[in-house]
Parts: C-alpha cells; sequence; structure tokens
C-alpha cells in the first residue's frame, strides 16, 4: 500500500464516497425524525418479537459482520433510515415495506440463511400493519444512561480547574532545596518530624543516574562527582544526566509501559511466534519515537496531540512522498495501535472482536492520560464516578472514524506501507461513520446514534462537552485532533487532569509511589493525593513550564526529600519516626528502591564493561528454548554484539519477554500498564545464581577487573566495588571477600584448573556474589 | 543548605542521637529468623490496621482453630464447564429442546438471541453408592462418586471471562487484591521449608486467561505469591533451578555465605524493609529448592500404575496428568497451596459445537483428575487435603449459534474431594433449565469462606493491614460470606 493511497479506495473514489454518504445523512435525517417509530398497542413488538427473527436470519449480513446492501436492521430507527434502496420500513404498510417483500417473496434471506416460517413471516405482516411498533424507546437515554453531571460532583478534587497553591511556610526553612520541600515539610513538621539527613554523595549520584538514564555510574563518574566540590556539583550531574541519549531509553520506557507498547499484533499466547502474522515489523519507531521525544523534551502536550491525532496534523493522503515529518507524525499514531488485535485470524475477524479492538483503544488511552477507569461505563453508567454510559459511547464516535466495527480494516490492512518501511498509523479511514449507543455495551442491542463527545465531568456544561471542534490538516474529521487538544488545555477541567496524572506518575518513577497511590485511577474509588497541595503545585509548575518533563524532574531531583538518606537516624528535636510513621508515609527518608528489570540487566552489562549503546533500530531477537526458559541469543543478531544492547531493544512480546527480565516484573503487555509489580520471589534469586547470562556477565566482569585493577587482590576487590556497587569496600568486607577468594582458588585448584583461569574463575564468584546483592539491586 | 541550626548537625549525629546499633539489630531482628517489618509492626501497633498480621514469613504457623484440611489443590477448569452438559442433569431443558424460552437468560455474546433451549447432547447415569450424576463425558471423575461433593448452586457477579476469573481468586473483581493462595501461604506458612508455600503449575506452552495475575500477592507481603514450576517432561521443575554450566561441588554454597553476609549488612542500614528481608530469606529457600525441587518433581520412580492412573503414558491426558502428578508430590511434601491450570487458554469456553469442544478438553482432564483424587485416598491424604474442581462460571441452557453455550454467572457446579466435606453430597440446585441457582445458592465469597474454614481458619480474623483497613479475602460485612456448614462432615 502507498503512503498516498487509503486502503481499499483510491483518493477520489473517497471523497465523493464521502462527499455522498454526507450527503444521504443529512437528507435522510429530515426523513426518519418525520416517522418516529411508535410505542405502546397491543400487537406484536420489536424487541420482543421482531428482533429474535431478524438476529436469527438476518443480522449476520445487515448489522452485525456487514451491511450488505448498505442495510442495517438491527433497530427500527434504521430500517426508516433504509439502505441503497431506500427505507425497508412503512409503518403501517406491510405489502409496500420492502422488508415485508423481501421475505415474503423469499428472495431474502438467501439460500444459505435459515428460511422464515410462515408464522415469523406473518408476525413480520402483523408488526409492520400495526405501526411497526418498540416498546423501548430507542430514541432516547433512559434517564441514568444520560444522566447529567452535577455542579457537586464537577467539584470532587480531581476534576477541579488547576489552582497554584502557595508555598507553606515551615520551622525549618533552611531544609528546604526546591519549593517541593515547603509540601512535605510541612506535613512532616505537624508529626514532630523532619526530613533525614542528605544521603552520602556516591549514593545520591547512584540514585540520580539510575533514576535518569537507567544505567550505574561508571568510576570515572564516580571520580569526577567526587572531585567536584563545589556546591553546584549535584546540578551539573543532573544537567548532565537529562543530556544523555540514555534519558530517553529510561523515561521512555515509562511511557511504553502506560502505552501498553508490543512489537505483536495479537494476544501472544503461544510462545512460538508467528513472525509472518502476528509480528508487527514497524512497530519498533514508534518505539523510537517516544525515545527521541523524551530526548529532545518535547513538551507534553505537543507528545499527546502528535500520538492521538499525528495523521491530522498534516495533509499526508496528498503527499506524493511522505516527507520525514508526515511519517514521524504518522508513526506517533502508532500508540493507538497498541491494543492485541486478532482480526488479522479470519475466525476472529468478528465484530465482537472488533469492538474489543476499539474499547481497548479507547479505554487506555483515558486511563493513561486521565486515570480514570472509563471501561465501567462500556455496559452502565459509571458506579462510582461521574460518568454517563452514553459519555462512553461519545468517546467511541471520536475514534470510529479510524476504527469503525462495522467497517473494519484488519490490522494488515490498516498499515501504511512504502518501498518495505511499515508504519503502524491510525487515521480516519473514511466519512464518519454512525455510531451507536449500545445496551448493556452489547453491539446487537443499539440505542440511539450518538455524537462525538467528551467526558461530560470534566466540561464546564453538557454542552461543552460536544463541542469537539478542531482544524485538522487533510481531510480528516479532527475529532482526535480536538480530543487531544481539549485533554492538553489546561485551563479545561479535562488539561488540569491530564497534568495531575502526569506529575503524579513522574513522583512515583522517583519515589516508588505516586502521590495518588492508584496511578490509573483518580476517581471515586482511587486513593486520595497523600499531598495535594503539592500534586497541585507539581502540575501547575508541568503546565507553566511548558509541559516539559526535564525541567520538572529537575526541581523534584533538587529537593531535600528526594536527597535525604534512607537509613533511619534519629535526629534532635525530631519525634521518633519509626514510631509516628512506620510506613514512611510521610517520606522522612528515602524509600529503597529495587531496580527496574531493564535496569538490572543493563546494570550487569554495563558493569561488566560489554553494553553495547548502540540505539534505535528493529529489536533484538529473544528465543524461546525447549526449557521454557526465553533468552537473548548470541547468534541470529543484527551484529556481533546486538544482544548485550539495552534491554529496551529487545524484542517486545506481550507474553514472552527473557526470564531474567519477567521474574523481576517486565510487565505482561494485554492492557497499558501504569505501575509495575514490585515482587521478591525465590525465583528471582535462582535466576541470579544460575542463569547463563548471569554467568557470563561475571565472567566479563571479573575479566575487566583483571585488566583494569591492579595486581593486588586487594586492589581488584576494590575495583570489582566501585564498579558494582560505586563505593569502596570496608575493611571486613575485604577480608570477607578475601576469604571467598582464597576458598574458590582452592576449589578450583582441585578441580584441575591452572594458571590465571583460576584467578579469574574465582574473581568470576565473586562479581557474581556482587550482582545478587540488594545493594546492587537497590538504590536508596 | 545546611545551617549550624541543622537538626543534622555533625555535632548532634556524634552526640549519639542516631539509632544506636543495638537499636538497630532489636530493630532488624537478625539471628532470630524473623522478619524485622514484623517485629516493629508488631511491637507499637501502629500500622494502619488494628490487628497484628500473622507474620511475613514462610514458617509453618498454627490456624485459629481444629483444621480440617492440612493443604489444598485448586484444580482451575478456565472457560467455564458446562453444568448441564457434565454434572447437573435437566430432564425438562432436554425435553423441551428446541423451545423458546419463558424466561429470558442474560447472555454475553451474541448468537442466543433466539432464546432457545438446548438440550444435552451428552447421557447422563448415576454413579456410586450415593447416585450422584454425571454425564458420558467425565466417566473417570464419575468413579470416584462417593468421594466427591458436588456444589450446583454456585453463583457469581460477572459474566466475563477476565473479571470472573479475578473474582474467583481475589473474591472481588478489582485488580491488585491478593488471591486465595496469597492468602493460604500468609495464614499458615508452609510445612515444607525447601519449597515455596504456594505452587503453580500451568500449561507450559500455553498463558491461561488473566497469566499470573491470577497467582498474585496483591497487597500481601511479596513472598506470598505463587510460584510457577514447570510440569513439561524433560524440564527442570523450576527455571534456573540449577546452575547453567556445572559448578564445582561447595563452590554456590560459600558464594551463598558471602551473599548472606553482605545482604544482612544492607538490610542494617534499611531496617523493617519486609523486600529487602524476603530477599535474604529466598536466597536461603533457594539453595534448599536446588536440592529438594528436582526430586519432587522427579516422577521417575514413580510405579507404572501411579502413571497410568493419571495418564502419563497417554497422549492425550499425558501433560495435564503430569500437573495432577506434581500436585499430589507438591502436598504429600507439605506444600500448602497449589494451583493447578487446566490445558490451553481456556477450553470450556464452548461458544459453539459444545459436543467437540466437552468432548476434547473433557478427554485431556477427566482421567488425571479422578486419578489425583483416587490416589489421594489410597495414600490416606485426602484426609487432609482439600481438592477443588471447576471454573469461573457456568453456561446457558439456551443454544448459541445452535450448537453451543454462551456465559452464566449465574449457575455452575464446583466439585470437591476431601478436606473434610461430606463425601457423596449434592448440594445446593437450579432451576429446571439449570439457569439459576434456586436452592442453597452459594457465592464465591461463601466459597472461599467455606475453603478457609477447613484451613482451620475464621474468614472474619484472617486480616491484613491493608488501606487503612484490616482487609480480609471475603470482606464479609459487604459480601455476606458465610461458611457452608451443611457441607462440612
Amino acid at each position: 500500500m502507498n503512503f498516498s493511497t487509503i486502503p481499499g479506495q483510491s483518493r477520489t473514489r473517497l471523497l465523493a464516497s464521502f462527499n455522498a454518504c454526507f450527503g444521504l445523512i443529512l437528507a435522510s435525517c429530515a426523513t426518519y425524525t418525520a416517522c418516529r417509530p411508535v410505542f405502546a398497542g397491543d400487537g406484536p413488538r420489536f424487541e420482543r418479537d421482531i428482533r429474535p427473527i431478524l438476529k436469527a436470519h438476518c443480522l449476520s449480513c445487515h448489522g452485525f459482520e456487514s451491511r450488505k446492501a448498505g442495510l442495517d436492521l438491527r433497530t427500527v430507527r434504521l430500517m426508516l433510515r433504509g439502505g441503497d434502496r431506500g427505507p425497508v420500513l412503512i409503518p403501517g404498510d406491510a405489502e409496500n415495506s420492502l422488508l415485508f417483500q423481501q421475505i415474503f417473496s423469499r428472495t431474502m434471506p438467501l439460500e444459505a440463511e435459515l428460511p422464515l416460517t410462515e408464522s415469523q413471516i406473518d408476525t413480520v405482516r402483523r408488526w409492520i400493519e400495526a405501526g411497526a411498533a418498540v416498546s423501548q424507546p430507542y430514541e432516547g437515554f433512559s434517564p441514568t444512561e444520560a444522566r447529567p453531571v452535577t455542579t457537586e460532583e464537577r467539584a470532587f478534587w480531581a476534576f477541579q480547574k488547576l489552582r497554584r497553591p502557595r508555598l507553606p511556610g515551615v520551622q525549618h526553612p533552611e531544609l528546604v532545596g526546591s519549593p517541593v520541600d515547603a509540601f512535605v515539610l510541612a506535613r512532616l513538621e505537624e508529626k514532630g518530624l523532619v526530613f533525614s539527613p542528605p544521603a552520602a554523595p556516591v549514593i545520591q549520584l547512584r540514585g540520580a543516574c539510575f533514576d535518569l538514564i537507567g544505567l550505574p555510574p561508571s568510576p570515572a563518574d564516580v571520580d569526577e562527582f567526587l572531585r567536584d566540590t563545589s556546591p553546584s556539583a549535584y546540578e551539573r550531574l543532573l544537567d548532565r544526566l537529562l543530556a544523555s541519549p540514555h534519558f530517553g531509553e529510561r523515561w521512555g520506557r515509562h511511557w511504553l509501559d502506560a502505552a501498553g507498547y508490543a512489537e505483536v499484533r495479537g494476544t501472544d499466547y503461544n510462545q512460538e511466534l508467528d513472525r509472518k502474522k502476528d509480528y508487527a515489523p514497524g512497530m519498533w519507531r514508534y518505539r523510537q519515537y517516544v525515545i527521541d521525544s523524551l530526548n529532545e523534551d518535547k513538551p507534553y502536550d505537543r507528545f499527546l496531540v502528535e500520538q492521538l491525532a499525528g495523521d491530522e496534523l498534516v495533509d499526508w493522503r496528498l503527499m506524493k512522498q511522505v516527507s520525514p515529518e508526515a511519517r514521524e507524525l504518522l508513526v506517533a499514531t502508532s500508540y493507538l495501535r497498541t491494543a492485541p488485535d486478532l482480526t488479522w485470524d479470519p475466525p476472529d475477524n468478528t465484530v465482537i472482536t472488533r469492538f474489543d479492538v476499539l474499547e481497548q483503544t479507547v479505554e487506555t488511552v483515558v486511563q493513561n492520560v486521565l486515570g480514570l477507569t472509563l471501561k465501567c461505563a462500556r455496559c452502565h453508567t459509571h458506579k462510582f464516578d461521574p460518568i454517563p454510559q452514553r459519555d462512553y459511547y461519545r468517546m467511541l464516535a471520536i475514534f470510529t472514524p479510524a476504527m469503525d466495527p462495522h467497517g473494519w480494516l484488519t490490522p494488515h490492512d490498516r498499515d501504511v506501507q512504502r518501498e518495505g518501511d511499515v508504519v503502524h498509523a491510525f487515521y480516519d479511514v473514511g466519512p464518519p461513520p454512525p455510531t451507536w449507543f449500545l445496551r448493556r455495551g452489547d453491539h446487537a442491542a443499539p440505542g440511539p446514534e450518538v455524537e462525538p463527545g467528551f467526558l461530560s465531568v470534566l466540561c464546564e456544561t453538557g454542552a461543552d462537552a460536544l463541542k469537539v471542534e478542531a482544524k485538522p490538516a487533510g481531510d480528516t474529521t479532527g475529532r482526535r485532533l480536538a480530543l487531544a487538544e481539549w485533554m492538553t488545555n489546561a485551563d479545561t477541567r479535562a488539561g488540569a487532569l491530564a497534568a495531575r496524572v502526569r506529575v503524579s506518575r513522574i513522583w512515583q518513577q522517583l519515589f516508588g509511589t505516586g502521590l495518588v497511590k492508584t496511578p490509573d485511577n483518580f476517581g471515586d474509588q482511587g486513593e486520595r493525593p497523600t499531598h495535594p497541595d503539592l500534586l497541585e503545585w507539581l502540575a501547575a509548575e508541568c503546565v507553566s513550564r511548558e509541559w516539559k518533563l526535564k525541567p520538572l524532574l529537575k526541581t523534584i531531583m533538587m529537593s531535600s526529600v528526594y536527597r535525604q538518606t534512607s537509613t533511619p537516624q534519629l535526629v534532635s528535636e525530631s519525634a521518633d519516626p519509626l514510631r509516628v510513621d512506620p510506613d514512611n508515609q510521610l517520606l522522612w527518608r528515602m524509600r529503597v528502591r529495587r531496580l527496574s528489570s531493564e535496569a538490572i540487566r543493563d546494570a550487569m552489562l554495563a558493569t561488566s564493561g560489554v553494553l553495547d549503546r548502540t540505539m534505535g533500530g528493529p529489536p533484538v531477537n529473544t528465543d524461546v528454548l525447549a526449557d521454557g526458559r526465553v533468552i537473548v541469543p548470541n547468534n541470529d543478531q543484527e551484529t556481533p554484539t546486538s544482544h548485550l544492547r539495552r534491554s529496551v531493544y529487545t524484542l517486545a512480546r506481550r507474553n514472552f519477554y527473557p526470564t531474567l527480565m519477567s521474574v523481576f516484573d517486565q510487565p505482561r503487555m494485554v492492557a497499558g500498564c501504569t505501575q509495575r509489580e514490585r515482587s521478591a520471589v525465590v525465583l528471582q534469586s535462582l535466576t541470579l545464581l544460575n542463569d547463563e547470562f548471569v554467568l557470563e556477565q561475571a565472567d566479563s566482569f571479573s575479566a575487566r577487573i583483571l585488566r583494569e585493577a591492579g595486581d593486588g587482590p586487594e586492589a581488584r576487590i576494590e575495583r570489582a566495588f566501585h564498579l558494582a556497587l560505586a563505593r569502596e569496600p570496608t575493611p571486613n568486607e575485604v577480608r570477607s571477600c578475601m576469604r571467598l577468594l582464597r576458598q574458590q582458588r582452592a576449589r578450583y585448584r582441585k578441580n584441575g584448573v591452572s594458571g590465571e583461569d583460576v584467578t579469574r574463575k574465582a574473581f568470576a564468584c565473586l562479581c557474581q556474589v556482587l550482582f545478587n546483592t540488594s545493594e546492587f539491586l537497590y538504590v536508596e | 543548605m545546611m545551617s549550624p541550626r541543622s537538626p543534622f548537625g555533625e555535632r548532634s549525629r556524634r552526640a549519639g542521637l542516631t539509632i544506636s546499633r543495638r537499636k538497630m539489630l532489636e530493630l532488624s531482628g537478625l539471628g532470630l529468623g524473623s522478619l524485622a517489618f514484623a517485629s516493629l509492626k508488631a511491637d507499637d501497633g501502629t500500622h494502619s490496621g488494628t490487628k497484628t498480621p500473622r507474620g511475613y514469613d514462610l514458617r509453618s504457623k498454627a490456624p485459629h482453630f481444629r483444621p480440617r484440611a492440612k493443604s489444598v489443590i485448586l484444580l482451575m477448569q478456565n472457560g467455564a464447564p458446562s453444568q448441564m452438559d457434565l454434572f447437573d442433569p435437566k430432564p425438562e431443558l432436554n425435553k423441551r429442546d428446541g423451545q423458546v424460552h419463558i424466561e429470558k437468560v442474560e447472555s454475553f455474546q451474541k448468537g442466543s438471541e433466539s432464546n432457545k433451549l438446548a438440550g444435552t447432547p451428552f447421557r447422563f447415569q448415576k454413579y456410586g453408592q450415593c447416585g450422584m450424576d454425571f454425564s458420558d463425558q467425565v466417566p473417570h471423575i464419575a468413579t470416584m462418586a462417593d468421594t466427591w461433593s458436588m456444589v450446583r448452586s454456585m453463583h457469581t457477579y460477572h459474566n466475563n471471562h477476565t473479571e470472573a476469573l479475578v473474582i474467583f481468586t481475589t473474591g472481588k473483581f478489582l485488580h491488585g487484591r491478593p488471591t486465595l493462595g496469597s492468602w493460604v501461604s500468609y495464614a499458615l506458612g508452609t510445612e515444607n521449608q525447601n519449597l515455596p508455600a504456594f505452587v503453580v503449575l500451568r500449561d507450559p506452552t500455553k498463558y491461561n486467561n488473566n497469566g499470573t495475575r491470577l497467582w498474585e500477592n496483591g497487597w500481601l507481603p511479596a513472598l506470598y505469591r505463587g510460584t510457577e514450576f514447570d510440569s513439561a517432561s524433560g524440564r527442570p521443575p523450576v527455571l534456573n533451578l540449577q546452575p547453567a554450566r556445572s559448578l564445582p561441588a561447595g563452590l554456590q554454597r560459600d558464594n551463598l555465605a558471602l551473599l548472606a553476609e553482605l545482604n544482612k549488612r544492607y538490610l542494617e542500614r534499611h531496617p523493617h524493609e519486609s523486600e529487602l528481608e524476603a530477599r535474604i530469606v529466598n536466597y536461603e529457600l533457594a539453595a534448599r529448592m536446588q536440592l529438594e525441587a528436582g526430586e519432587v518433581a522427579d516422577v521417575s520412580r514413580e510405579t507404572k500404575e501411579t502413571r497410568r492412573l493419571y495418564g502419563i503414558d497417554n497422549a492425550d491426558t499425558a501433560s495435564y496428568g503430569m500437573r495432577c502428578l506434581l500436585a499430589r508430590r507438591l502436598v504429600e511434601a507439605g506444600v500448602r497451596f497449589v494451583q493447578v491450570l487446566q490445558p490451553g487458554h481456556q477450553p470450556w469456553d464452548s461458544h459453539s459445537d459444545t459436543k467437540g469442544k466437552i468432548g476434547e478438553i473433557a478427554r485431556q482432564v477427566d482421567l488425571p483428575s479422578a486419578g489425583l483424587v483416587k490416589d489421594l485416598k489410597t495414600r490416606g491424604l485426602l484426609d487432609e487435603t482439600l481438592v477443588i474442581w471447576g471454573g469461573e462460571f457456568g453456561r446457558l441452557p439456551v443454544s448459541q449459534n445452535g450448537t453451543g453455550r454462551d456465559h452464566n454467572r449465574n449457575a455452575f457446579t464446583l466439585l470437591f474431594a476431601g478436606g473434610g466435606l461430606k463425601p457423596g453430597i449434592t448440594y445446593g440446585a437450579t432451576d429446571d433449565f439449570g439457569y439459576r441457582a434456586v436452592e442453597n445458592p452459594v457465592s464465591i465469597s461463601d466459597l472461599h469462606a467455606t475453603i478457609l474454614n477447613q484451613l482451620g481458619l475464621d474468614h472474619w480474623e484472617l486480616t491484613y493491614p491493608h488501606a487503612g483497613r484490616d482487609d480480609t479475602l471475603t470482606d464479609p460485612s459487604l459480601t455476606g460470606a458465610t461458611v457452608v456448614e451443611d457441607l462440612l462432615a
């Protein structure tokens, strides 16, 4: 497929059909408002008597899987609208109703289908004659389905507009290193607590490195940092790290988690990957787009607009040759292509599966950006949050022009290809199709048609929710662009919520838990913020810094609360924090945090000195072995050292990440993940003790020490500690390490190993022990 | 930033205002093997709930009262086995096959709109002294009729697999809650310190619906999460159980000694971090597991009869049979909770072709399920083991797409064996069509309350502090969970 064409239709045909359909819809509106369905009456009823007949005999061709002859028979309203041959129903006049003519003459259903019985045909006739009555008002919503949102509901903390709280006064202003501190300290002081002392400089260094680039500091970094005794040394460190190209690899991963990023199309339940059908060959470009965007500190509002509506920012359809900029914008929309989509497999290409893909796509966006559980409103008005069920379908209508379950493109057909390049883009396919409200979330029970709209609780009035207006480039509805602009307009409630969600998750990456502890639920059932004013201040700060991430990170990381030690210490003037706040909810000390799965693997590679820092490109292959382990093989890769690249580049399957990573809570990507599990299970210990990768890295690490450090074992032990833990060993530790080296040397000699190998292997033992220490796996 | 007035000044630190080493050791509880976190929380009652947690380790703990079972084997049948085609014969339904049902049933997917009743394509018969009903699809399970307790009146509250499975394992459909196995491990620890307390045996070739979510620890401490064992033949039971290369004897022991020293020193600096303590415990467990897990998974010395009992010698049943056999070996070795997953993703989900689909999956699980119960009984293990067999909900009495059945949250059947439940009892009943549990309905929370009860645990009392309250598995004040006394022997 060419960039300049749309699947299945030439450009001109599309335009023509767009105009034709639009005209038709406008024209027919008048018709069917004039012939509203009637209710009541004794005779046959649509729901009870007619719909079952149509469902069993007609709807698979005219309503569910397809709309043959442009006809949809799911509701009376749709029959009145009719198909290619006009309305098929004339209430009160069976003989002139096409519906009746077709079934009476046995023209329909076609032979393959079950024929209607005489009595069924008669039921249809009597129903039409009696006025085609419906018992349920399909034209309208029930009071609960579309219940208005009240002023009180909009006053819920998360739905309010942004305000910028003043910094609270504190008793210890000397402890305030960043405005952030004032908020945290004020809460501590209320309980008679203060911050813990700052952590040792190397601990601050190590924490900042892992937090910003996901890699440990090198001994040279440590030296440089410790040598620099000026007060601004730490700030300059942050600046260096924020400017590193590895920053995007680390912070991009958080976004990829939330987006549900995978390089496979389907659900990926089978360990063997079907490379032809299930692998999404161009998805890595989106991974790269995310990493690049974070590295250039693209403002979050722009970042979102591109991902939700990049295709509407530029008229790419008319381009003969798609410009690099336009391509980048199309790549950004792969964000909307991450939901598992099984419809490439014909038996799975059913309307219900298509709705699954569409619904998950929309739900993931709302959950990720607004922190709301929209999913509940699919089948009923949300039980806890003010989200009427109607709002769910209004949101769906924003996406149906691109993803219409009744006019579906399989994932392969949706891809945009040129000269072998594949972009998994998301774009409006044709004129906007009608979107129906679905009763109980059932696509077989459509209610009234809905207009595209936003969540009314995040709008000032019900009418505002329908102002889905934008100026898109090219022939596209602009609905997604309008959504993106709404969600990133900090003056709206939606923009305020998006900013809160954003800063709470940033806090979460640095402190282990967010200011709101339920990162994907900011609604009634979610937790309330632990520091509401701080959250509000950070959100306002985020907006005033043009939605940029890096300045915000710096503001937080310059704070005393971030830089304090995680070792509890009693300080004078302070109550005993272990008694007052044993869970450290108020942050009187820094939290100890385990490294992520990627950081653990990357840290081993970096420590052993073999990390291949190549960025970008197609994924590094993984293999599933006969014993069930998933590994990154060293053969069958692009270059001889590709298997030593950073973990973010390994093939992103949904269920089969390398074992080393999955035991350390690499999320299964069935949907977006905004908070990873942090388990400590025995499989982690076994993996770090026995896994081939860890043993290999210990060997490389050992070789590096022997290569780089002097001859004496003390110097080598020191070097090993420097590399792995960024610190000197204590005299006790040196003694213990020496003992281990003696034991293992003797053991290897007894096993017939000789010469330099004895030392190398003994040191590999020490290196592996260091990889296994809590100190290696955690930052303080 | 640091002024002379600072509470962290060098002066105050020298004056001995930091925590003393003695205090630190006391807090971390080293040398006693107890968790620092536990001792701290237990001491002062400042944790968010009002009750003291039972512990943070895997040591065997006394239940609240005399238990009827020591361990649990949960044989999950994801996808929802059809009650009226397996366990709950409905003559009226068969008689009215093809007629439109008088009650409009609640369906989930499309295809059931005609609301036409569909009789079972299978033949039912009564088995055993007790005369329990089974269809011809589960002939081996049927031979154990006098051993099973059958509950026909199960019901749940969600009609989709994903949510209903989370309800089945955690009591509610919200994510992030602890699963039944985690609660039991937390409550009772394990009898064998060389193996995990909670072991999961899933189909080695395919993930089940919900994946690892069905054995997560939620907000219970990390130690209580289910540990996956691999049951594929020719594979080690646990990934990376043995070193990838052969290492000289004793090498790892010395490595672990140094590791323990370094990790304990790190823990001293961070007392009451339950995760860091779990990590130390896990290395000890890992070392012991290397010795015992291989042995417990080594079925080579099982007799030919035993292998036949589980269907290990037959291609259809070998894979599931191996998981059932391992389950027995694990509870025999003292593992507290074994969760066995069905073959494939959710094989019982027969939306079409009831006859073919049920036949296919029943062929794989019928014989091994029966074999497990028979074997446990022969070995006297059924007296202290509770076996549970079943899925997340049931199926509709009406036809879907002519040959299948859609989801039904309103009624399904579960089987139990051992664990102090009445053998041979058929409890509860559905309406004439098997659509709705009408007599003695049992909710998932009732089920959980009953399972805990058999383990000697009071479901009101088994709590863990979470989000400011003492949270429970059953949340009885909300769900009304009650132990099903009528089932107890």
